[in-house]
């Protein structure tokens, strides 16, 4: 548990370490660390929920809340996204519309059960809800995320929920003690879970119709991990009975709370919350201390000159420094072989990506659609379904597809720019060597395929309508291909054919107008952040080299005196940094 | 039946016809086809695991571990259920067109156990099994592994088997909470297999363990009734897959054959304790055997009485026997089957499966014996052709005049969404079709009982309505009009058949009461 004063603590020791970077001209280093601060400062956690259908995720959030917020009954089941987050009064928003048009209205909360419970054959056009209430429990700052379940008849549901599950900050996976845990559930678990949740927890609810709760936690553990090759000690699993909690309400008898394992259900998601921000704080640390360690080298290596006394031979160090600036130049314009170089590879790869989007639009618009329409059981029921369900598909496979392109990317670029800052020559002090060697954008590249690709993401339920895009886009594109479909449900087989092409065929390609432009502007802003931050990185290398070559010159020029007189100033600068790398070590301690 | 009959003489004759040795393999074609339509139907139990295929199978048969059942994956192999001594020997059939074997069922027990199991499951297709229950005469029983089961050979099994090895007449859908797209994904390609005919004919749906509705839910058949009204109504995928959805108890349904004396005995001592201390201790299914229960029986008797009945099950037999002294066995096991569900079921299973098995074990043989016929023709001289296309087109003659062929054709094509009905329409076909009961009364669409000449007269009207239709739309739409003359036929056949009857029963009367 982090003590909110511990953050106040490390954000108050870190200012020092924001003053010395920007004296130092590390404007994009600055930029970095204010993301990284925004995750410790935040305040709201995102809790996800999600599970096969009818395994009472929307009762175990009611039974968090102790309010009858998601519908529950037995005959309904939950067909929108709900985001239920801490208010002073009642309040719901309803998100709505297609892709060129989202709207928001304001609903009343007895209207909630009417959008949140749609069947699939009269959902209306709601993408999801945000409620606010004044829940105790999540005055915190816990956010709970209500998602229709998967591996029902719905396809879109699967879809909302994978969607949503890349955007929170931590996942429970519900299943239920009615059934053994299947493979459908596995599978989920492991595709669609797994790689975007750091160790997500299963709670399997309704243990209250079980009298083998050993023999359950067991089966799943064992079952998660033969399937997920995860070792089973690692797999964090609690049986829990939304039922007994909310029936404790009712009869405030101690049995029914300790047999609900409510108590330990809030430990674990205190916990998870606990590991979340333990984990953003520490990243802030680590941060710190590289950067000030990259700022403190140039100083190491005067002072390491200013103790020896071997000479230096100037005339190379200005020939090495000359070349160096010479590359670093090239690498600042952007007409350079080296600059057109990389941006002709980003432009491959955003063709390769949109050439797989078009090739897979191109095969459901004409083989995969005529086939699925020529079927012999096909209706237009099916056939919607069918498509629709292959652009889900397609959209939840967008985000992967662009951030592997990217992280191939960044790999490969961090190659070059180190092969092009690489030195032909011997060049003398062996710490200026390493200082000239040292592989300049790592620590960039690396926060790049670290933070980039969630700063594309991320950020999305706290404001509302940038993260959604994708959503609409695709979701509504599917939405209105069935709806087209649906007026051709009492139609004609024979005419109904042509029918269904023509209705269908536009909306695939809306579908793909959308996509494309996703895809597009996400490699627009990936290749100025690397344009951007290739600039910055010349810029600060040629400013540290010259740095370094000019007060080794100055060294050399110094009588003994002198000299002593500027050891004892380079190292009241170090002082300080390494003081202040002391002090955010310990703070980082504090947390383990 | 006479269509089936017509059907045998064309069979019958072509046999004669096939007497050049080249052409014995169409022999043997015919007579598995005749084998298979003189054998009981056959229905598949399928579902998710775990969703009580085992229990309502030991259900049906009236008998406690026929088949065994439990929490996890228990069924292993493919189970099919036939008619003959519970003494006779098991037989195996392998997967790799081994000759099967037989197996005492002593023998059987002793190997077919869990250290065995994937043994089991690599090697063996299916096993047969004899059982003496009257029920099995008329319908066999395949019990299958579950759907989506972890090992994924189980589900794999289960599939083959419906889709390969056997293909069975029909099968009954079991899902426990909900049809999940998986499971519905399987009966459509049982049902694509089945001559291309796609129609819910030959599959119907089981919403189990329904009991886990309670204690949200105070009455757990209204509460699965509720969900399968709505299941039907919600998801045309489901309405065009099974035939009908009905939710279903098989633990109480089973309770229902296999409940005594004695356990009487146990639960009217339950139903002596406060009311208050009872609903509380039965709260959650561990407290109910807890060590330290306030509840007057024995830990291993509240354990016995849980798996016999769960909790659901004892709470209503518990405040039954409170509200009812003295009350009888029969009485409780009616009980068990009203609440249970199980009485509808069974009544379905009569109504749907038996009394259309002829058409559905018609339709599913004649189906094999084309395709079997088509892959033979490739090897066949110009005669052998010829036999086969005369057989093949004697069938469609007799197929066509059919009255309740055809009416099984407008099915498939109301079931397929090819013809358009307004809902009143839509009632009418699904009522003269008998596809919500077999009697006059039900087929006119009536509730309770009527005159006979009020069903004669409805039946003139509902005709003469048809071919009113038929007039006004047939013209735009010849589908139409072919479904609107069979219903209108349907109707004139039924009042000829109502008419029938009354002078059979009046010929009846006369000459067994009249003075």
């Amino acid at each position: 548990m982090i003590a909110e004063d511990l953050t106040v603590k490390l954000l108050k020791t870190i200012e020092p370490a924001e003053k010395i970077f920007s004296q130092n001209d590390r404007v994009s280093e600055l930029k970095n660390l204010q993301l990284l601060k925004n995750g410790v400062q935040k305040k709201e956690i995102l809790l996800l929920i999600c599970g096969e259908f009818k395994n009472g995720k929307s009762s175990l959030i009611n039974s968090i809340i102790e309010q009858s917020i998601c519908p529950v009954d037995i005959d309904i089941t939950t067909a929108v996204v709900s985001i239920i987050r801490y208010g002073e009064k009642n309040k719901v928003i309803r998100y709505f519309g297609t892709v060129e048009n989202i709207q928001e209205e304001i609903i009343d909360f007895e209207d909630i059960d009417k959008y949140s419970k749609a069947s699939s054959i009269d959902s209306d056009d709601t993408i999801f809800l945000e409620i606010e209430l004044p829940a105790e429990k999540l005055k915190e700052g816990l956010v709970l995320i209500d998602t229709p379940g998967v591996g029902g008849l719905d396809a879109r549901h699967g879809f909302l929920t994978s969607y949503f599950l890349s955007k929170s900050d931590l996942a429970l996976f519900v299943t239920s003690a009615q059934d053994p845990f299947s493979s459908a559930e596995l599978e989920f678990y492991r595709e669609k879970v797994l790689p975007v949740c750091d160790s997500p927890a299963i709670v399997v609810n309704k243990i209250d119709l079980a009298t083998n709760s050993a023999e359950i936690l067991y089966d799943v553990k064992n079952k998660v991990g033969q399937f997920c090759e995860i070792e089973s000690d690692n797999i964090k699993v609690l049986v829990y009975s939304s039922l007994l909690k909310l029936e404790f309400q009712r009869t405030n008898k101690k049995e029914d709370l300790d047999e609900s394992n409510y108590i330990q259900l809030e430990q674990l998601i205190n916990c998870k919350i606990d590991d979340y921000k333990i984990n953003k704080y520490i990243n802030v640390c680590d941060y710190t201390i590289e950067i000030l360690d990259d700022i403190k080298s140039p100083l190491i290596v005067q002072l390491e000159q200013l103790q020896s006394n071997k000479p230096i031979d100037i005339e190379t160090l200005n020939d090495a420094y000359k070349e160096r600036s010479d590359r670093i130049n090239e690498l600042k314009d952007p007409t350079s072989a080296f600059r057109r170089k990389i941006s002709r590879q980003i432009q491959e790869a955003r063709s390769g990506a949109m050439a797989t989007l078009q090739e897979q639009f191109v095969i459901l618009s004409s083989d995969k659609l005529k086939k699925y329409i020529s079927e012999p059981k096909a209706n237009a029921e099916t056939v919607k379904a069918k498509v629709d369900n292959d652009i889900s598909t397609l959209a939840s496979k967008i985000d992967g597809i662009i951030l592997s392109k990217f992280d191939e990317l960044s790999c490969l670029f961090e190659s070059q720019f180190n092969e092009q800052m690489s030195l032909g020559y011997k060049v003398p002090s062996s710490y200026f060597e390493r200082e000239i060697k040292k592989p300049l954008g790592q620590k960039s590249f690396d926060f790049i395929r670290q933070n980039y690709s969630n700063v594309i993401v991320a950020g999305v339920i706290t404001s509302v309508l940038a993260p959604i895009s994708l959503v609409v886009a695709v979701g509504a594109g599917a939405f209105m291909i069935w709806q087209g479909v649906k007026s051709f449900l009492t139609g004609r087989a024979h005419e109904r054919e042509i029918a269904i092409q023509n209705v269908i065929n536009p909306q695939i390609r809306l579908a793909t107008d959308n996509l494309n432009k996703y895809v597009n502007d996400k490699f627009n802003a990936f290749q100025y952040a690397i344009e951007d931050m290739i600039s910055t990185e010349a810029k600060n290398a040629t400013f540290r080299a010259k740095e370094i070559v000019e007060s080794i010159q100055k060294i050399e020029k110094k009588n003994k005196e002198q000299k002593i007189e500027m050891q004892q100033l380079v190292e009241h600068k170090i002082k300080p940094i390494e003081q202040l790398q002391g002090y955010i070590q310990r703070l980082k301690e504090q947390v383990k | 039946m006479e269509l089936l009959n017509r059907i045998l003489v064309i069979l019958k004759s072509a046999e004669y016809r096939l007497n050049a040795p080249a052409l014995e393999p169409l022999k043997d074609i015919i007579r598995r086809t005749f084998e298979r339509l003189e054998s009981p139907m056959q229905v598949a139990i399928i579902g998710k695991i775990s969703s009580s295929k085992s229990t309502l199978v030991n259900a049906i048969l009236g008998q406690d571990e026929v088949v065994t059942t439990g929490f996890k994956e228990v069924t292993f192999n493919v189970s099919w259920l036939k008619y003959g001594s519970n003494k006779n020997d098991i037989i195996v059939h392998y997967k790799n067109n081994q000759t099967p074997d037989s197996f005492s069922r002593e023998n059987w027990l002793k190997w077919a156990n869990h250290e065995n199991s994937d043994k089991i499951k690599e090697t063996i297709s299916y096993m047969e099994v004899p059982y003496e229950s009257s029920i099995l005469k008329k319908i066999n029983l395949i019990d299958t592994p579950g759907l989506e089961a972890f090992y994924s050979i189980d589900s794999q099994n289960t599939k083959d088997f419906l889709t390969k090895v056997k293909k069975p007449d029909a099968v009954i859908v079991l899902f426990s909470k909900g049809a999940s797209k998986n499971i519905i994904d399987v009966v459509r390609d049982f049902q694509g297999t089945f001559s291309e005919s796609f129609t819910p004919i030959n599959a119907f749906g089981i919403l189990s363990k329904i009991d886990d509705y309670w204690p949200s839910e105070n009455d757990a058949l209204i509460a699965g009734k509720r969900m399968t009204t709505k299941m039907t109504e919600e998801e045309p995928i489901i309405k065009r897959t099974l035939f009908n959805v009905l939710p279903l108890c098989s633990q109480l349904a089973l309770a229902s054959s296999v409940i005594n004396n004695s356990d009487i005995a146990l639960l009217d001592k339950l139903s002596s304790i406060p009311v208050e201390v009872f609903q509380n201790s039965i709260k959650t299914a561990s407290r109910f055997v807890s060590e330290n229960s306030e509840l007057n029986l024995s830990i291993k008797e509240r354990d016995y009485l849980q798996s016999k009945f769960g909790r659901y099950g004892i709470l209503v037999l518990t405040n039954y026997i409170r509200d009812h002294k003295d009350v009888s066995l029969k009485e409780i096991k009616a009980l068990l089957k009203k609440i249970s569900g199980f009485d509808v079921f069974m009544e379905t299973l009569e109504n749907h499966f038996n009394k259309r098995a002829t058409l559905i074990k018609l339709i599913s043989a004649l189906a094999e014996l084309k395709t079997s016929f088509l892959k033979k023709a490739t090897e066949l001289n110009a005669e052998g052709k010829s036999v086969i296309d005369s057989i093949n087109s004697e069938i469609d003659v007799v197929l066509n005049s059919e009255p309740d062929y055809k009416e099984f054709e407008v099915l498939q094509y109301f079931y397929r969404g090819n013809l358009d009905l307004t809902k009143e329409q839509e009632n009418d076909l699904l009522h003269i079709t008998g596809e919500y009961g077999d009697s006059a009364l039900k087929r006119l669409n009536f509730a309770e009982k009527h005159s006979v000449q009020e069903m004669v007269e409805r039946a003139y009207a509902k005709r003469a309505e048809w071919n009113n239709y038929k007039a006004t739309y047939g013209l735009l739409d010849p589908v139409f009009e072919e479904a609107a003359e069979v219903i209108s036929n349907s109707y004139l056949i039924l009042k000829n058949k109502i008419v029938e009857a009354e002078n059979k029963f009046t010929e009846a009367n006369n000459f067994l009461f009249n003075i």
